[in-house]
Formats: structure tokens, sequence, C-alpha cells
């Protein structure tokens, strides 16, 4: 429940200033999201190429855009200020699936056909 | 932005010397528009919650009023039924003109100012009226806005500057004045924030639209000296960049104003510092 904290004439206060925060990770979530356009399209028309380094790209660029999503849902909905248990567990836990996710698709482009032709194939199975 | 409690109004005077009855300003026949004969009946289903019965759940209380017997906007019916059918029912309302923005409700599911809102004449559909979404209800359509201005005053809503001019005021150019339409015209009636789903769920820390249109307010005025000030406030997760340009506000804004689009501005200016 919302308390008045100090007087009703005492201005709200503000955390502290930090850009990583602000602004720098919002350049950074705008303009990954506007890179994926061009680099899935990259993706499709390279595919098949013997050095898959857009592929990788793509896939490391997906993990980490899911990874902001997913973050600003737990900020929005379960922070910790109101959820101090089940808040930072389901931190840890976006962080611990992420670095999975992560090694998940090293593996498979690395080891296996790599995610823009598994989508081709499933595209056209 | 000051408002009242909504008195009962004036009772409903007998007729006495015409000088006399000038003085009385909610003389109910002064009030009331007829446009037809017969009655045109309009349900209103009203939010109702006492803080003197806490144990009591909010409800709807249905009241019917003759519309060719009232005023065309929501205002006059409400008025018409404290006046008229209850006078327990409790609204914050000033001048009636939509530029203090004491009447702000939920009506029809849109938050507006009652005063600025037609009632709809379809007499077979009712009206429902709330108080603004997701605050705290003082009584019926009065909500608790005790945060809402305590962030504004956050946001140090007045002129800073530690070098003013030698003599004189400070000069503003036609251009550098035009940077502030559409943003000095709100009259904080707290409709675009309560509409604002980031607002509700992190009312206590996010500012909302209402007053982050007025911190823009304030970043865009050339005679002011502590942009920078004002910008390094706002860096952080949650004062500014809970704003998800889900566009409620400025689809809300009885005023037509658009704060999405100083949000955005600010976003621009934080982005590029």
């Amino acid at each position: 429940m919302f308390l008045v904290v100090g007087t009703v004439n005492d201005p709200t206060t503000f955390p502290p200033p930090s850009k990583s925060h602000g602004s720098h990770h919002w350049s950074f979530e705008r303009l990954l999201s506007a890179g994926l356009v061009p680099l899935t399209a990259a993706a499709f028309v390279s595919s098949g190429s013997p050095t898959p380094l857009i592929d990788g790209l793509l896939g490391l660029s997906l993990i980490v855009h899911s990874h902001i999503g997913f973050d600003a849902l737990l900020v929005d909905y379960v922070h910790k200020r109101k959820f101090p248990k089940l808040g930072p567990l389901l931190s840890w836990t976006l962080r611990a699936t992420t670095l999975a996710v992560g090694v998940g698709v090293y593996q498979f482009n690395t080891n296996d056909v790599g995610l823009t032709e598994l989508i081709r194939r499933v595209w056209t199975a | 932005m000051f408002s009242l409690l909504a008195r009962s109004s004036s009772r409903h005077l007998p007729f006495q010397t015409s000088a006399l009855r000038s003085f009385s300003s909610s003389l109910v026949t002064r009030q009331a528009v007829p446009t037809g004969n017969n009655p045109l009946n309009k349900e209103f289903k009203i939010y109702r919650w006492n803080p003197d019965e806490p144990q009591k759940k909010p409800e709807l209380q249905s009241y019917t009023i003759n519309l060719n017997e009232c005023g065309p906007m929501i205002l006059d019916a409400l008025i018409k039924i404290k006046n008229e059918l209850d006078p327990t029912l409790t609204f914050r309302r000033s001048c009636r003109e939509g530029i203090c923005g004491s009447c702000a409700m939920n009506i029809n599911g849109q938050n507006t100012l009652a005063c600025l809102c037609r009632i709809d004449r379809n007499e077979n559909k009712d009206t429902k009226i709330y108080p603004l979404p997701h605050m705290y209800v003082v009584k019926d359509l009065v909500p608790d806005l005790t945060l809402f201005y305590k962030q504004y005053k956050s946001i140090e809503p007045y002129l800073q500057n530690d070098n003013p001019p030698a003599h004189g005021e400070f000069l503003q150019s036609p251009e550098d004045r035009k940077k502030l339409d559409g943003l000095y015209e709100c009259i904080l009636c707290a409709c675009c924030s309560t509409s604002c789903p980031s607002y509700w769920w992190n009312q206590d820390e996010y500012l909302g639209p209402a007053t982050l249109m007025q911190a823009y307010r304030w970043i865009a005025d050339s005679r002011d000296g502590y942009k920078a000030h004002r910008k390094e406030k706002l860096q952080n997760e949650m004062s500014l960049y809970r704003c998800h340009t889900i566009f409620n506000c400025s689809r809300t804004c009885p005023k037509g104003l658009n704060p999405a689009a100083a949000i955005a501005q600010i976003k621009l200016q934080l982005a590029v510092d």
C-alpha cells in the first residue's frame, strides 16, 4: 500500500542517477531492435555459407533482445521493492535461462545446421 | 488545479424578489435547458463508496433523470442528481468549462472531464461513472491525488536560472516560445496519468505522463538554466523509462494535448546527451 513519505508538501524523491539504467539502456535496446530487422534478412540471404558469422550474430542479438524484453516485464510487474523474494528469484532465473539458451544456441550453431537453416527447414517441411 | 469537494448547492429558493433571485447562481430553474416536452429518462450508474462505512464494499448506484430538464454535459447531470436526488453524492467540480481540471473522472470507460463530456442521449443505454482508475478513493468520485501533486513538485516546475538578465525580464524569441505550445496548456487533471497502465502498476516510482510532460515543459524552455539537472534526475530505470509508448495518455487527454510526444522528446534528448 502506498504511504505518504514525509508530509504531503514534500516532493517525491528520485533514485540516484545512472545512465546505464537510463538513456544508455534505452538507446541500446532501440538500436538492437532496429538492427534485428536487417540482420534477420542478412542471415537468410547468407545462410548456408561456410562461415556462419551472421547466423551467430543473429542468435546472440535475439537472445539479448529477449533478455531485455523479459527483464522489462520483471521490472514492471515483479519489482523487488514489491516482491523482495520473488523479484530477485525471477531475475536470477531469467539470467540463468538466458545463459543456458546462449550456450545452447552456440552449440547448435557450431555443431549443427544453425538457426537460420533450422527455420528454413521447418518452414518448408 | 485547486479543487473543492462539491458542496451541496444552494437550496431551491421560493420565488422572491427578482433582485434577491439574481444572487442565487445555481437556481434549478436557471440551470435547466428544456429541449422538448417528452421526458427523456436516462439512467446513470455511479460509483459510490463512503469512508464512514469502510466495511461496506463500493457499489454502483443507479439514478434516473430527465435529460430534457438537464444541461448537456455529464457535470450538469451530476449536479442535478446531487441537487434533486441524492445530496450525499460527492465529486469535485469548480469551473464547469474545462480549465480547472477538478471534475476528472472515468465516464463510460474513458478518463475525461465531466464538464467537457456530453451526455449520450440514447435513453436505452446507461452511463457509468467511476472515479479516476487505480487511485485511492477519498469518497465516491473523489480520488486521492496527494502522490500526483508530490510528483509534480519533484520536477521543480518553476523557472530556474542563475544568470538572470542584467535588467528587464528574460527575453524569448517567438520560435522558442512556440516550443512551449501544447505543453503549458496542461491543467493537471490527471486523466492521462491515471489512464496509463505503467502508472497503475508503478505509480510510486514512475512519474506518469502528466508530470513528465511538465518536466519537458521546463527542459524545453529557452529561459531555464537547469536543463542538465532536470535531465539527470530522469536518468534511472523507473522515473521516465517505465513509459512503454502505450499512448493512452494522448488518447484520453481532454485538452487534446500529447504527453506521449513530450515523453518521446525527453527520451530523444537523453539519448543524444
